[in-house]
């Protein structure tokens, strides 16, 4: 017995008693189960991940129970471990854990500590869920799930009322996106009479005609829901906005893991993707466009946690840019180092921001180093990882797309051009927030920059730990290109994913020169970086000037959400009160409520006086009803 | 002419059981001290239904019929016997508080209640119609009594009375039923009759006739459109505990007959049969939910809701399959379940009284957080979300209806389903969104009693197990008819 129910069932207890006994209990009590139960739960992933390994076929099933069985349809509770699903079980239980155990330290003293770790226990929880089910039900309760936990850690300051705005706005984001996986699965479900991933991977050539419209309208409605959950264009938006909740829940959620479901989802689904050529092109159009527009935004953000969420949206855009050009392992690999790496620079940020008593705006930042040096130094590592310096995680991956996105069948020098400035961006807007936040000269108000401290050690270990993971993880897919290693990620994710119909093109000198164009660009980046920001932001304000319509542009995030709310909103807004209230509401249905109530009480004025509460009345309904029952039957 | 031994007493154990506890129940009465006197009422009451139902466990699987055939103790009977003794705890539970604040506290509460469910036990395992009719009479006069139990309150009174006249009626009813059918057949014994029928044919109109009138007298108990008139009244007039477990058991023991009778009985094949049925059925459906819509009054709306729950059911006994069937034992175990939670919450004092109208609920889910949580799940099991009971009692009906092609019954189920949601949702967007405007003074430190408490957490565990693991249950169920055809 593999017990793969223990994964999920750690935190889901977690949550219980946090929920429930939290508060009673105290902080003691909340602080040693909320680390726990997510600890226990990444022992457990370990030993089943060595197991998977082990095992031939490289798959754990579990299964757990039978809900309903009627027919041919049943619906149950089972897990399945794989190579997809056990790297995720890694990633979430592991920086799931570190991430615990920085709140202790972030958290401490915040009104609702219980119900913060109960609320992140669950969602823990949940994430298992949707990684772990081997059926469309069983992501789909994780995905609410996430969703839920994702809504009331958003707007976890339930004071502040741009938190609740922000929470509102995720929650109704992920609808529309929620709309499209629900569409899809019954699509699937007509197309297959059956919403086992299993089943639908293996039949998928089979049963549906390569580039069809079927198969091109379920990827896409996929790919819709994965949108709105991965933040990407058209639904991303909500991501920067979700910064209102409190640090460790970015890291964790909101760039970590959550944001990678929808990349999960395509990559569990390869082989159905493949099928839809159009479907794979849109997906790559798609990331690659947001990878460079949110690297755009982020050029010119002054708050420090909006750099890393454009940041995030970014390389989730990159992530996607993977998956459509067939580079599913290289996609993965990817969630994975960023996982560390992003995680790493979130939690760096928020002992930033704890240090200089919640302030987020790097105008009143600068010459933190020597004050901050661990956060310092690990946000350093971070940044190298990130612009994919050479040897340092970020490069290995990135670089392992951009390759893909330039040779492979699906992929096109365009991809790899729009890839390669926005790795130049990535270098640049990183390293700009590493310059305004600890160097130069500082600008931290004078009154707080006397109790400027570095954290304390619950939150710098996992921050060190990350630091050394976003360093080296990277090894685990060196590109065949350097002769060093075998590329660890081919090797494991070996049979896994759905082949491309045709083999990719390139040469190995080839690959060379691009990686060496890509590593000087970030090199050129940093070192521009580092002239307009190493003395604060006067360098850069005269180049401000002269590109001021670019700058605000940037700033202002290309004016999405003004041409959502113009385009979209107002327009509905107005077609609601026109249309819908006015003419559908308050003619059509409002007259047919009406009417119904008017024939309800019609009946019920019938009905009532006979209803009238005197015994020799009901006693002739009784016989009155008796007499029709002989006459009917006889 | 063998005589009577000791052997025919076993399947009739679990009855002499629970008539043994009434006994002793009333002893305890007489010589327990007083100040502890309710307690030991309600325990030793308690400990009686647990020893039955321990006995039921023992005689599962085994199908002993004892007095010339005249009882049977087999799976069906044994799995609605639960129902009726699990109901009977929860409401011995909810009962002991809410019996001394309305000035009932009498031992003869518990004696009546117990009388009741060894009437329905008999109502269940009788295989010989005047078994059948004895049983219906020792429940119908124990709950005449037990919905008059507050002998002060006018509307008591008047519900107890009305309920008796209606009763005594229907009773008429049933009598001549059975004599005609004893006419046309010579025998009170089912098998018997059922031989007879077969062998004769079933347009006899006595046999037609007689039918009618056994069927007509059930539909009253289970309160079937048009015989359901007298359950409004009176399940608003009686004691809260006693609408919970009348809601739950006696219905349930009035679909046991319903199945025994009918499937055992007449061959269902005659299409007059099937439409009459799908009449009453959708009925009682419509009826029950069109008339709850408009309440102000919580339990008035779960009275006229219960009906609504005996249309469902009747769709299932329409489609008449075993899948049907089980949904029947399913769907009796989990309403009587959430039923009697739903009324159980509202024997609960809160804010000084008890939650009488949808006002009254008012900031409910404020003032005592678990207790409006457990009411809200109860709520969602009767609207039949998934997790609960409800929806998978649903679900078994339904899809046993759609898959033997009774898709307009099984349309206008689901339309009636959907019209629930709107007032049952009424009761957590009360509980959860008014603010209640409580009168100065109002003392909110009262605690909730642990005895209920318990008795209310058991029947929400139950509700939410029946809601995960149904297999059992369902295999259970359909095993058992299995054994009845």
């Amino acid at each position: 017995m593999s017990q793969i129910w223990l994964v999920p069932a750690f935190p889901l207890l977690g949550f219980i008693l946090n929920a429930f006994f939290g508060k009673r209990f105290g902080t003691r009590f909340v602080t040693f189960i909320g680390p726990l139960a997510v600890g226990l739960a990444f022992a457990q992933s370990l030993v089943l991940f060595f197991q998977m390994l082990e095992i031939k076929g490289n798959v754990l099933n579990e299964h757990l129970y039978t809900w309903i069985s009627s027919g041919n349809f049943e619906v149950g509770i089972n897990f399945t471990v794989d190579q997809l699903s056990g790297l995720y079980l890694l990633v979430i239980t592991g920086v799931g854990f570190l991430i615990h155990v920085y709140s202790v330290g972030y958290m401490k003293g915040e009104s609702g500590y219980y119900r913060f770790f109960a609320y992140l226990n669950l969602f823990v929880f949940f994430m298992l869920l949707l990684v772990l089910g081997d059926s469309f039900l069983l992501m789909f309760v994780g995905w609410e799930g996430v969703g839920l936990c994702s809504y009331l850690l958003i707007g976890y300051y339930i004071e502040k009322d741009s938190a609740a705005e922000a929470a509102k706005k995720a929650f109704l984001f992920n609808r529309i996106g929620d709309f499209g996986v629900l569409s899809a699965v019954m699509l699937i479900f007509l197309a297959f009479g059956s919403i086992e991933f299993a089943s639908v991977n293996a039949e998928a050539a089979a049963r549906l005609e390569y580039g069809g419209p079927l198969v091109t309208a379920i990827t896409l409605l996929l790919f819709l829901g994965a949108t709105g959950k991965s933040a990407q264009i058209p639904l991303f938006v909500w991501l920067p906005d979700a910064m209102e909740g409190p640090t460790p829940v970015s890291a964790l959620i909101h760039a970590a893991t959550m944001v990678t479901a929808g990349l999960y989802m395509v990559a569990r689904l390869s082989h159905l993707f493949v099928l839809a050529p159009f479907t794979m092109n849109v997906i790559a159009a798609v990331g690659a466009i947001t990878a460079l527009l949110a690297a755009t935004i982020a050029v010119t953000q002054t708050d420090i946690k909006r750099v890393l969420a454009y940041s995030t949206v970014s390389q989730l855009g990159y992530m996607f840019l993977a998956m459509g050009v067939g580079a599913f392992g290289a996609g993965v690999f990817h969630v994975m180092t960023h996982a560390f790496f992003k995680a790493l620079l979130f939690l760096g940020s928020g002992s930033v921001i704890l240090a200089v008593h919640h302030e987020q705006d790097m105008r009143k930042m600068g010459a933190l180093k020597n004050k901050l040096p661990i956060t310092y130094i690990t946000m350093l590592l971070g940044t190298l990882a990130i612009s994919g310096i050479p040897f340092f995680s970020g490069f290995f991956s990135k670089d392992e797309i951009l390759w893909k996105a330039f040779s492979s069948p699906f992929g096109s020098p365009w991809l790899w051009g729009v890839g390669f400035i926005t790795a130049g961006l990535t270098a640049f807007y990183m390293f700009r927030m590493i310059y305004l936040t600890f160097h130069g000269e500082s600008r931290v108000d004078s009154h707080t920059a006397e109790h400027v401290r570095e954290s304390p050690f619950s939150m710098t270990l996992p921050l060190m730990i990350l630091a050394v993971l976003a360093v080296i993880s990277g090894f685990f897919g060196v590109p065949h290109v350097f002769h060093l290693l075998p590329n660890g990620m081919e090797v494991y994710f070996h049979n896994f994913f759905a082949k491309l119909p045709v083999e990719g093109h390139g040469s190995v000198s080839t690959e060379w020169l691009l990686m060496g164009l890509s590593v000087a660009f970030a090199l050129i980046a940093w070192f521009i970086a580092s002239r307009l920001y190493h003395s604060g932001f006067a360098v850069a304000a005269g180049l401000r000037r002269r590109w001021e319509w670019a700058y605000q542009l940037s700033l202002n995030k290309w004016y999405v959400d003004e041409i959502y709310n113009a385009v979209i909103i107002q327009p509905v807004r107005f077609l609601s009160t026109h249309l819908l209230w006015r003419l559908f509401d308050q003619n059509i249905i409002d007259r047919g409520v009406n009417t119904t109530a008017i024939v309800a009480r019609a009946v019920g004025s019938t009905l009532r006086p006979l209803q009238n509460g005197l015994t020799q009345n009901y006693a002739l309904i009784f016989i009155l009803g008796t007499f029709l029952i002989l006459w009917y039957v006889t | 002419m063998e005589f009577i031994t000791l052997a025919d007493l076993t399947p009739i154990i679990p009855e002499i059981i629970v008539l043994l506890t009434a006994c002793i129940v009333l002893l305890v009465d007489l010589f327990a001290p007083k100040k502890e006197r309710a307690f030991t009422l309600a325990v030793t009451t308690i400990i009686g239904l647990l020893l039955a139902l321990l006995a039921e466990t023992q005689l599962h699987g085994k199908e002993i019929t004892g007095f010339y055939g005249t009882v049977v103790a087999d799976d069906f009977s044994i799995l609605f016997e639960f129902i009726y003794m699990s109901v009977a705890i929860v409401t011995v539970f909810v009962s002991r508080h809410y019996i001394s604040d309305n000035e009932m506290n009498f031992g003869e509460y518990y004696v009546l209640l117990l009388t009741a469910v060894s009437g329905m036990m008999f109502m269940t395992s009788g295989l010989d119609l005047l078994v059948i009719f004895i049983g219906l009479e020792i429940m119908s006069i124990s709950s005449y009594i037990l919905v008059g139990m507050k002998r002060k309150i006018a509307k008591a009174n008047e519900a107890a009375l009305k309920y008796l006249l209606l009763g005594a009626f229907s009773t008429g009813f049933l009598l001549y039923g059975i004599s005609l059918l004893y006419g046309a057949t010579g025998s009170t014994l089912l098998p018997e009759i059922i031989t007879q029928i077969k062998l004769n044919g079933a347009d006899n109109p006595l046999v037609v006739v007689g039918m009618a009138l056994v069927i007509v007298a059930m539909s009253f108990k289970i309160a079937v459109v048009p015989f359901h008139m007298w359950t409004p009244d009176v399940y608003t007039g009686a004691p809260t505990p006693v609408t919970g477990f009348l809601s739950g058991a006696a219905k349930a023991a009035g679909f046991a007959v319903f199945v025994r009778v009918l499937l055992t009985g007449i061959p269902l094949d005659s299409a007059n049969w099937e439409n009459l049925f799908w009449i009453l059925a959708v009925l009682t459906m419509t009826v029950g939910n069109v008339m709850a819509l408009r309440q102000n009054e919580v339990k008035r709306m779960l009275a006229f809701s219960s009906i609504a729950h005996a249309g469902y059911v009747m769709v299932a006994i329409v489609v008449g399959s075993t899948s049907a069937i089980s949904g029947v034992i399913f769907y009796s175990c989990a309403y009587a379940l959430m039923g009697t939670g739903a009324f159980g919450i509202l024997t609960i004092k809160d804010a000084g009284r008890t939650p009488r109208t949808f006002d009254d609920l008012a900031g409910y889910g404020k003032r005592n957080p678990f207790l409006a949580l457990l009411m809200t799940l109860f709520i969602f099991s009767l609207v039949g979300l998934p997790l609960t009971g409800g929806f998978i009692g649903k679900l078994q009906i339904f899809s046993a209806a759609l898959q033997d092609g009774w898709i307009w019954l099984t349309i206008i189920g689901i339309l009636n389903s959907a019209l629930s949601v709107y007032y049952y949702l009424r009761v957590p967007m009360f509980m959860y969104m008014r603010e209640g405007a409580l009168p100065e003074g109002t003392d909110l430190s009262e605690q909730t009693s642990g005895f209920a408490l318990t008795g209310l957490i058991g029947t929400a565990a139950a509700v939410i197990y029946l809601g995960i693991f149904p297999d059992r249950i369902l295999e259970l169920a359909s095993l058992s008819i299995l054994a009845l055809l």
